[in-house]
């Protein structure tokens, strides 16, 4: 540390103050604080329109797009076939990974036991949107925004989808207690090979 | 005029008395809401959740703990700077128990749910008119006091008090423009996006101009006192004194990055923010500095441990601060706990470990003792400091972990956590070391509470007597010596300018209080007005949009209910331009939303999830058991309950006053809007209802409260059109069996 002189310039109730010039490494964050400040806004100025939030969002999400993009070429997304997902239907690691993420996704809107409870009663022989597993599959992927359901494709995994699809097929007549009453169209399930 | 004074000391004594009561509240319900956060048992609707509990935590420790602390260390530290009694007795009363009234009734408007819905100035405008009254006697008695003065030269802590008086009173006047509707309620005059600029004005400024000009005016005058040691640099006291009152002002607007403020503006708020950096050090730096000769002292002496704690702990977030205020950096911070150990690091460590030292060195000057233990003043100091340092740690990790866990995406475009509750689970251990944090801060307090206490018992009986000191008056006129000119000739007045001019312009502007306090205004007035002309000038920086309309009656009156409940202190009203943002919430936000938002509600915290884009998200019954339950929608949720909604009706009594007093401050509502605001009400809540019941939901609800709020909360975000940026592959749909077929009713 710099030797300070430690001239006493004023003194008022009992407090002194000394005339110590101002340490230079501070003066030189004042300055540093103001050129960098100064040549920012230049910068800023000069790029107006250009750099700011919103194009910055749009170089952001089309980069996205493209890695995405080249993701799914190099990893194409294969939907499952019924075959598939009947046969997990009796699958018991299967079920277990659909059920964990019906009681985390599904459970709040069409009860802890798929009886209905927002949403539509699953267990029961009516549909309204089909009640293949190819059709489940469908209106669980893509959704049914306007009537509240909303698109798990972009948010649950493809093979958690398929387990949910699963899951749901193995509840179908499981007779949960205060079930919703049916709604939609009948449908007679599609067998579950080798039950 | 005789030539001794007698100083007023019960003034300061009950202002420092009150302040440790207040601390005790103001803390202990901040633990409680710590342990709230994680334990949403703990609440108690309707009075007692933390939506209504966080803004009475805020208030209590701001302006009911640091408030009287202020009050008592002016009115203790000016009467022995200036030599002079207080100016009024009268006043200094009067301004003791109004505002120990007024913190009452902030405390029950709170908890009532009476409020503004604006961070830091929630209190309800009548209140606010009463603070305005206070403020103002404070002001008379402290410029008084300055006027009767018996010391030509006003020292740095004056200075520091004359900004912290003028600009708070500009930063509460400007803040709390509002419409009243009824005597409690009111709407922000300032709509959305000007209501943010405003409010982030006053919101940082306050941080400026009531945690920082008042502290470092008590730092200079006690901790020269503590440490006996000179003040290090005259010099740099000018510089930053001056520095910090024209270059804080600016800063506000770092609270708004990447929203829908233009950027320019927070461009503004962030430069000015890193030049903020040497002017906020100076403070340090003086007050470490006056301490070289004392450092030995720190061993055997709490007070200065704690003052040392406090210079540090200034030094540490106004470095921290500009660092947050960079773009890049506040992309990550907000809205999320680090804002929160920034807050605390800057409360406990500096306002309230300063308030510490100070307590400790004046109470038993005030009470002509001594302490009465040190080595519980020793304790209260490691206590705390643990404490301190916990908080301010857990907070960082948590904020850090949120971030990065609302940000990740797995290479096929999906959020790795999609479900925002996860992110909430996984800091909940964080939250347990922040309540042990806290606790222990708390325990400290308690200390210092029982030491205080036994010390005054020590108090002689005599203690009240005013001591006298001796202070000859000042004489006003200078004549030259043997001059006999009249005192109105040109030579007289260039003498006496060249004689004040001595020792330099700055000298001579400390014995001028008005002059002084002028330029302190314009220093305060270059950046306000910068900032907020623009804003209210120019229609640029909000660009309408015609689909944009005002909210009907019902969602006016939901919208007071989210107001009322405090959802703003976890909920934020903002979707940032980021792609981990609008693939979680939906397009990002537009300042032409927001123009009939009275107040704004973009919160600054996001405990729970953002709410911009939440209308239509979820079917109305989902909002109904939410509200009711929040963990039967949302397992894990650490949402308060509120039951009461779904029992309360609405109040409908006020809906025409409430939609005037938006028309006055611009919402275009017709005659005939306001009208027809019942039937409009009631075929609203009918339909909302509708669907709730053909959902198999409770029946009955359609004069409720909840169905005013889910009518809120379904517009929320509609009004504009928007679809998600195409991410992955269609998912093509496996094949639909020949045989099934056939069964499947007509697809929608």
């Amino acid at each position: 540390m710099a030797e300070y002189e430690d001239k006493v310039l004023h003194e008022l109730d009992g407090i002194k103050e000394y005339d110590n010039p101002m340490p230079g490494w501070l003066m030189a964050i004042w300055w540093g604080s103001l050129i960098f400040s100064a040549a920012y806004l230049i910068f800023y100025a000069l790029s107006f329109g250009e750099g700011s939030m919103e194009s910055e969002y749009r170089a952001e999400a089309q980069q996205a797009l493209t890695e995405v993009q080249a993701h799914f070429d190099a990893n194409p997304l294969v939907p499952p076939t019924p075959a598939e997902l009947l046969a997990g239907a009796k699958d018991p690691a299967v079920l277990e990974k659909g059920a964990a993420r019906f009681a985390r996704t599904c459970a709040s809107c069409h009860g802890e036991k798929a009886q209905g409870l927002i949403g539509p009663n699953l267990t029961d022989d009516r549909w309204i949107h089909g009640g293949s597993v190819g059709q489940i599959f469908q209106s669980v992927a893509k959704g049914w925004p306007a009537k509240g359901m909303p698109p798990w494709g972009r948010v649950v995994k493809p093979e958690e989808l398929s387990a949910l699809v699963s899951y749901v097929r193995s509840l179908q007549g499981s007779n949960p207690p205060s079930a919703k009453p049916a709604e939609g169209e009948p449908f007679a399930p599609e067998p579950i090979p080798g039950s | 005029m005789s030539d001794s004074v007698r100083y007023d000391d019960r003034t300061p004594r009950l202002f420092f008395l009150a302040a440790v009561v207040w601390a005790v509240v103001g803390m202990l319900v901040g633990v409680l809401i710590a342990a709230m956060l994680f334990m949403p048992g703990l609440n108690l609707a309707p009075y007692l959740t933390f939506g209504r509990l966080r803004p009475l935590h805020t208030n209590a420790v701001i302006f009911a703990f640091c408030g009287n602390i202020i009050f008592a260390g002016t009115y203790h530290s000016m009467q022995r700077l200036l030599k002079t009694r207080l100016f009024s007795d009268v006043l200094s009363r009067f301004h003791f128990w109004g505002w120990q009234l007024l913190i009452v009734g902030a405390a029950l408007a709170l908890v009532t749910g009476t409020t503004q819905g604006k961070e830091y100035a929630e209190l309800p405008w009548i209140l606010d008119i009463v603070i305005a009254v206070l403020w103002v006697t404070f002001a008379i008695n402290f410029f008084g006091t300055i006027a009767i003065r018996r010391e030509k030269h006003l020292y740095v802590a004056i200075w520091f008090y004359i900004a912290t008086i003028v600009a708070v009173a500009v930063l509460h006047i400007g803040n709390s423009m509002v419409m009243p509707y009824s005597w409690f309620g009111s709407y922000s005059a300032y709509s959305g996006v000007k209501d943010a600029l405003m409010q982030w004005w006053y919101g940082h400024n306050a941080v400026a101009f009531f945690l920082t000009t008042p502290f470092l005016g008590l730092m200079y005058y006690y901790l020269p006192k503590a440490a006996d040691r000179p003040v290090f640099s005259y010099r740099l006291s000018i510089m930053h004194f001056w520095s910090l009152v024209f270059v804080y002002i600016w800063a506000g607007p770092h609270h708004l990055h990447y929203s829908a403020v233009p950027e320019w503006a927070s461009t503004l708020g962030m430069l000015f923010s890193l030049i903020l950096w040497m002017p906020s050090w100076g403070g340090m730096v003086n007050g470490f500095f006056t301490l070289r000769g004392a450092w030995h002292k720190l061993r055997e002496d709490p007070i200065l441990k704690f003052m040392v704690v406090a210079v540090t702990y200034y030094g540490m977030s106004t470095f921290e601060g500009p660092m947050m205020s960079i773009k890049s950096v506040n992309a990550v911070s907000h809205f999320t706990d680090w804002t929160i150990g920034h807050v605390h690091a800057g409360a406990l460590g500096w306002n309230a470990f300063l308030s510490f030292g100070i307590l400790y060195w004046v109470v038993p000057r005030l009470w002509k003792t001594e302490l009465y233990s040190k080595t519980l003043a020793t304790a209260h100091f490691w206590v705390s400091t643990i404490g301190l340092i916990l908080y301010q740690v857990s907070m960082w990790v948590a904020g850090i972990t949120q971030w990065g866990m609302w940000r990740a995406f797995e290479p096929d475009g999906r959020l790795v956590y999609p479900d925002f509750i996860e992110t909430v689970i996984r800091i909940v251990p964080l939250y347990w070391v922040r309540l042990v944090a806290a606790l222990l801060f708390f325990s400290g307090l308690l200390l210092l509470v029982w030491n205080v206490v036994k010390t005054i018992k020590s108090a002689p009986a005599d203690y009240a007597v005013e001591p006298e000191v001796s202070a000859p008056p000042l004489v006003r006129d200078l004549a030259a010596p043997g001059a006999v000119t009249p005192a109105n000739t040109y030579d007289h007045a260039l003498y006496r300018l060249q004689h004040s001019l001595r020792h330099g312009v700055h000298r001579a502007l400390e014995a001028r209080t008005i002059s002084f306090t002028v330029l302190v205004v314009l220093a305060l007035a270059v950046g306000s007005l910068v900032e907020a002309i623009p804003m209210f000038f120019n229609k640029a920086n909000v660009k309408e949009i015609a689909s944009v309309k005002p909210y009907t009656p019902l969602e006016v009156v939901g919208r007071d209910i989210y107001i009322r409940e405090g959802c703003y202190n976890c909920h934020s009203q903002l979707v940032r331009p980021f792609r981990f943002e609008t693939e979680r919430y939906g397009e990002y936000s537009k300042a032409g939303e927001y123009v009939y938002d009275h107040p704004f509600q973009w919160g600054s915290k996001r405990t729970g999830p953002d709410l911009h884009r939440v209308g239509g998200k979820y079917p109305s019954l989902w909002h109904v058991r939410h509200m009711a339950r929040p963990n039967s929608t949302t397992p894990g949720s650490v949402m308060p309950r509120y039951p009461h909604l779904l029992t309360d009706r609405f109040d409908t009594s006020l809906v025409a006053s409430k939609m005037r007093a938006l028309r006055a401050v611009g919402v275009p509502y017709t005659d005939g809007d306001i009208d027809a605001a019942a039937a409009a009400m009631d075929g609203q809540a009918k339909a909302i209802t509708a669907e709730v019941e053909a959902q198999q939901g409770p029946q009955g609800l359609a004069d409720k409260e909840i169905t005013a709020l889910t009518a809120y909360l379904q517009r929320l975000g509609t009004d504009i059109r928007w679809k998600r940026p195409p991410q992955q592959p269609a998912f093509a749909p496996p094949a639909v069996p020949v045989a099934a077929a056939g069964q499947v009713g007509p697809a929608r």
